[in-house]
């Protein structure tokens, strides 16, 4: 059971590892795995805050952007790579998530008020950002142009797919990690019930500024990375839209499940792609409409994430095969 | 939840593959430009049978007003040029206009233009609008070599060094310096010499980009910048600003609206009734948009907007993209309608030349590229759609003898005013009902 | 001095409007605790349905509220029973997937029946202006403003009077001892977010006497009346009015004083604030 578990880890690393091989030549598959990964990358980071400790976090964006303006503002002004200025983006937003985590949960903003005025600090810091010329302003800043590697701006997608395959399996093993730690465990405690969890000696605030900041890190990284792939910063960002949907793939695909979310990005955003590529030419908005109608149909049908549809089906599967092979 | 199982592992893989293979299968399929059948050419080389062009476009989200009607306008192009008799140095092949939804972010026009390259091999893509989706997806075609011919008037976006990137259209801040100078000459003309003026954008590039215009044509007048505000477009009352516009009491007001604020704004003026002697909008969209002119009724009168395209232009090119816009729309083209209708004749008149120039290999995206460095043209059907009678290039991808024009609404009717000697009709000017 | 003024009795006027809109949110979250981030959607719906009133029956804005009532409140009823219901024993969690989904629908529905440009009605009857000392007050604002406090008033007596209201009371304070008393819970939730949906239809009726409508119009009423039920906290909807006033008074400062950019700025700012210092609102009674 034990070797099965590590064989089939392997052969899913190695079948993400190889898998540009299969698109060397097309372009399209290999940007659409890419946002597909990125994706990946932002809701599993968004797992611990959202699926593990149940605080639903409307702010991805506003960590991406924090993430991409460093990163982008450090090349352009002090022409220090990405290398090194993608981690001082994760810094920022870690700072950024100090800074509003301690309130937040010193006053114990909840549930659908965490939502909301996380969802208000991405407009905020849009805003902000629109507003500080210095930094920001209306007019997009552009990085240089591809072509090198040391500005982090390539040519190819491919080396991007591979830095988010990296930051895919981080983000995987922290997740990993911490729901195996104490931490995971006073998450999950205070996510089900928080007074509960508090009564039980749970430190609440630090537990969930922890989940905070870590999530705030990983999405800071990914913003760096995001600006590099696009070519420019621009206050948008910043983005509301981005943020919900990060959260929503979270849900999708099943809260609190390690690999949950990446289940819910991959199937949802490639799912709208599809539509946008062939449906969005001719038909304008009809393919938001069905894509929104099976976007309600799952979280209606099932609300504890789609993974937990397809496990429920492998081990039935699963279990009829070992009682076959029992039989003979 | 805490126990990675290896059926799960496996489900995950499995999925992942799946959905990943289902969504990569269709650019698999060949196109027809690799299928093609021989067509006769000087030299004898093949040449596919239809030039593909592509439509990639903000169909949906915040920006699909634009995105939508720009699209109409290059099937109208297409379906002309085809009537034509295609491009004719290439032994009259037709276009095929294929068309893709940008969406509203820097990702989705990424994936539109990836997507639309790897399935149709485009020789050329018109659109993206948005300046910060043209950043994003002029990456892609630079890359491919495919020729984008942007719509986006923001004046950064040919300053970003691209190699095959065109824009026929007058830029941002163009706009910006006809709706001053147009209001300069217009009052001088009508005997009241303006002297202070109010400068007003919403708070994007596009925004912006007027507004530097502006400012410097203003300056350049000896105007005094009596006020001058960002606010962001989807303000919900706009009573606040134009409290403070009638308390500044400008002469007149130029203004960047986005599209839907320029009805609020309309309003707004009209109900707070302290209108100053004139009020024009500058950029791509706003006051005089035929959509804007139904939705105010006949508040929309006097205003005036400048336009990158020439509705009123006295061509029969011109009046046959008007009468078939009308028939398909019903109402008269707006300017990314127009925009890229000229737009497709540009770039069939670019085809043309290739075909003279380099009989070899007129597709070649190098090649096509000096065809549209070279190119010069002060007639034709491109020309008689242009809003001005000359279009080339520098090699920035600007035309130099661009210009807007402006329009005013005439008894709910937009007409063009400006530039004199095009227009057909007189300004109305101060506004009658200005209130100081 | 007198700019102050100015901008008081615009944001003011404005900030009525925004209560109104709050009012049916109220209902929805504060009373029977369903989350609907659709709320400005909903809005973005009836403003379009007085569109459609307006101009097909040739109605002037503000009656057209008179027809989009009743759609609206079937609307309501109809999105209840398809899916709130259904959410109502999952958490919070799954209440914001399904609006958000709901959210995605209403606009691309929006853009599909009526394109993407924006509609709007003509110059509207109760359009003017008069003055009141230094300021000019606009007759559009205004009547929408009175509109939007008598139906407030008339809201606050319908939950307090009738039987129907006081059944939703009954429902969100007691669940278990209102069905003893025999109320039928699914019935009073069902009429509690149809009303709830219902009131977007006069506030979208008011809004296009001098707004303009387009598919993205949610956006601009869903988070601010997220804010001002914050601010007023849950239960209170005398409390209402008064936050929706600051609002929109903290609005049309910021616009004149600051920049207009910092408008939304400054209304989450104090939205967050709210919630940093006072998580129960400022009126609230629970």
């Amino acid at each position: 059971m034990k070797n099965l578990r590590i064989v089939s880890l392997l052969f899913l690393i190695l079948l993400v590892l190889i898998l540009p091989f299969f698109f060397r030549s097309n372009q399209y598959g290999m940007i659409l795995l890419t946002t597909i990964l990125l994706y990946g990358v932002l809701a599993t980071a968004w797992n611990i805050i959202g699926g593990m400790a149940g605080q639903l976090d409307l702010a991805a964006g506003a960590y991406l952007g924090l993430g991409a303006f460093t990163t982008g503002t450090l090349l352009l002004r002090f022409n220090l790579t990405p290398w090194i200025g993608i981690f001082v983006g994760g810094l920022v937003a870690v700072l950024f998530a100090i800074l509003v985590g301690l309130p937040l949960f010193r006053f114990k903003v909840k549930e659908v008020w965490y939502a909301l005025s996380s969802s208000a600090l991405v407009e905020v810091l849009r805003i902000a950002f629109i507003m500080w010329e210095k930094i920001g302003g209306p007019v997009e800043r552009y990085l240089p142009n591809y072509g090198s590697a040391l500005y982090m701006r390539f040519s190819s997608y491919i080396p991007y797919y591979y830095i988010m395959v990296i930051l895919l399996f981080a983000s995987l093993f922290v997740n990993y990690w911490i729901s195996r730690s104490k931490l995971g465990y006073y998450l999950i405690a205070l996510g089900d019930d928080e007074d509960a969890a508090e009564v039980l000696g749970v430190n609440v605030r630090s537990s969930k500024l922890k989940a905070l900041v870590i999530y705030a890190f990983i999405v800071g990284l990914t913003g760096g990375v995001y600006a590099c792939i696009y070519g420019f910063i621009h206050p948008n960002f910043f983005s509301s839209p981005l943020s919900t949907e990060v959260a929503i793939l979270g849900i999708v695909g099943g809260m609190g499940i390690t690999y949950g979310p990446l289940v819910g990005a991959v199937l949802l955003v490639s799912m709208r792609e599809l539509l946008r590529a062939n449906l969005g030419g001719q038909l304008e908005s009809l393919y938001l409409v069905i894509y929104s109608v099976v976007l309600i149909l799952i979280v209606l049908f099932r609300p504890r994430g789609i993974t937990t549809l397809l496990q429920d089906t492998f081990n039935k599967l699963f279990s009829r095969w070992v009682r076959n092979n029992h039989a003979e | 939840m805490k126990r990675i199982g290896i059926g799960k592992l496996i489900v995950l893989a499995t999925t992942l593959v799946l959905v990943l293979t289902s969504c990569a299968a269709p650019q698999q399929t060949q196109t027809p430009t690799q299928t093609a059948s021989p067509s006769a050419t000087p030299t004898g080389k093949k040449l596919p049978d239809k030039i593909v062009v592509g439509c990639l476009e903000p169909l949906t989200g915040a920006h699909a007003i634009f995105g939508t009607e720009a699209k109409v306008g290059m099937e109208i192009a297409v379906k002309h040029i085809n009537e034509a008799g295609g491009i004719q140095s290439l032994g009259g092949i037709p276009l095929e206009l294929v068309s893709e939804d940008a969406g509203e972010t820097a990702d989705s026009a990424k994936l539109g233009a990836e997507s639309i390259i790897s399935k149709h091999h485009p020789v050329a893509i018109l659109g993206l609008y948005i300046s910060r989706m043209t950043v994003a997806a002029s990456e892609v075609t630079e890359r491919e070599k495919v020729i984008l011919v942007a719509d986006a008037l923001v004046d950064s976006v040919t300053a970003m060094g691209r190699q095959y990137l065109f824009r026929p259209a007058p830029k941002a801040s163009q706009h910006g310096v006809t709706a001053v100078e147009f209001v300069v000459q217009t009052a001088t003309k009508a005997g009241q010499p303006v002297q202070k003026v109010a400068i007003l954008n919403e708070d994007s590039s596009f925004g912006r980009s007027n507004a530097v215009g502006a400012l410097q044509a203003a300056l350049d007048n000896q105007l005094t910048v009596v006020y001058q505000k960002e606010y962001p477009y989807d303000i919900a009352d706009v009573s606040s600003i134009v409290s403070e516009i009638s308390a500044a009491k400008p002469d007149f007001v130029v203004h960047c609206p986005y599209f839907m604020d320029a009805i609020l704004f309309a309003k707004t003026f009209r109900e707070f009734n302290q209108i100053p002697k004139f009020i024009v909008g500058m950029g791509a969209c706003g006051y005089t948009d035929p959509e804007s002119i139904k939705a105010l009724g006949d508040t929309a009168n006097y205003y005036a907007n400048t336009y990158s395209y020439n509705p009123a232009k006295n061509t029969a090119q011109n009046k046959k993209f008007v009468e078939d816009f009308k028939t398909k729309v019903g109402h008269i083209p707006t300017e990314a309608a127009g925009m890229n209708y000229y737009a497709m004749w540009v770039l069939k008149e670019a085809l043309e030349l290739s075909g003279k120039l380099f009989p070899d290999d007129p597709l070649n995206p190098d090649n096509l590229r000096q065809a549209f460095l070279k190119l010069d043209l002060t007639s034709g059907p491109a020309v008689d759609t242009y809003p001005t009678n000359h279009i080339a290039f520098t090699p920035t991808g600007d035309n130099p003898y661009a210009r807007a024009v402006v329009m005013q609404v005439q008894n709910g009717e937009p007409k063009v005013v400006w530039p004199f000697d095009s227009a057909e009709a007189e300004p109305v000017y101060p506004r009658p009902d200005a209130t100081y | 001095m007198d700019a102050v003024i100015q901008l008081l009795v615009n944001g003011a006027l404005m900030g009525c409007i925004y209560a109104l809109i709050t009012l049916g949110l109220s209902l929805i979250f504060g009373v029977m605790n369903i989350v609907n981030f659709a709320h400005g959607d909903l809005v973005m719906i009836s403003m379009y349905m007085a569109f459609w009133m307006g101009s097909y029956m040739g109605l002037d804005a503000s009656l057209t509220p008179l027809i989009t009532f009743p759609m609206l409140f079937l609307l309501g009823i109809g999105i209840y029973y398809a899916l709130i219901d259904r959410t109502l024993r999952q958490k919070y969690v799954t209440q914001i997937a399904v609006t958000v989904g709901l959210m995605t629908f209403l606009r691309a529905v929006a853009q599909l029946a009526w394109k993407a440009q924006p509609r709007s009605l003509p110059y509207s009857l109760i359009s003017g202006n008069f003055q009141i000392g230094s300021a000019t007050i606009m007759t559009s604002r205004l009547i929408s403003a009175l509109v939007s406090v008598l139906v407030i008033v008339l809201v606050a007596l319908f939950l307090s009077r009738t039987w129907p209201g006081r059944a939703i009371r009954a429902v969100s304070d007691d669940l278990d001892a209102s069905s003893l008393v025999g109320v039928n819970q699914k019935a009073t939730y069902a009429l509690a977010f149809g009303l709830g949906s219902a009131l977007t239809a006069i506030a979208g009726g008011m809004l296009m006497t001098f707004q303009q409508v387009d598919p993205t119009m949610g956006l601009r009423f869903g988070l601010l009346s997220w804010c001002v039920l914050a601010l007023t906290g849950l239960g209170s909807i005398s409390g209402l009015l008064i936050s929706g006033i600051i609002v929109g008074c903290a609005e049309a400062l910021a616009m004149g004083f600051w920049d207009p950019r910092a408008r939304l700025l400054v209304v989450y700012l104090i939205f967050i604030l709210v919630l940093w210092l006072r998580p129960r609102g400022v009126f609230g009674r629970k």
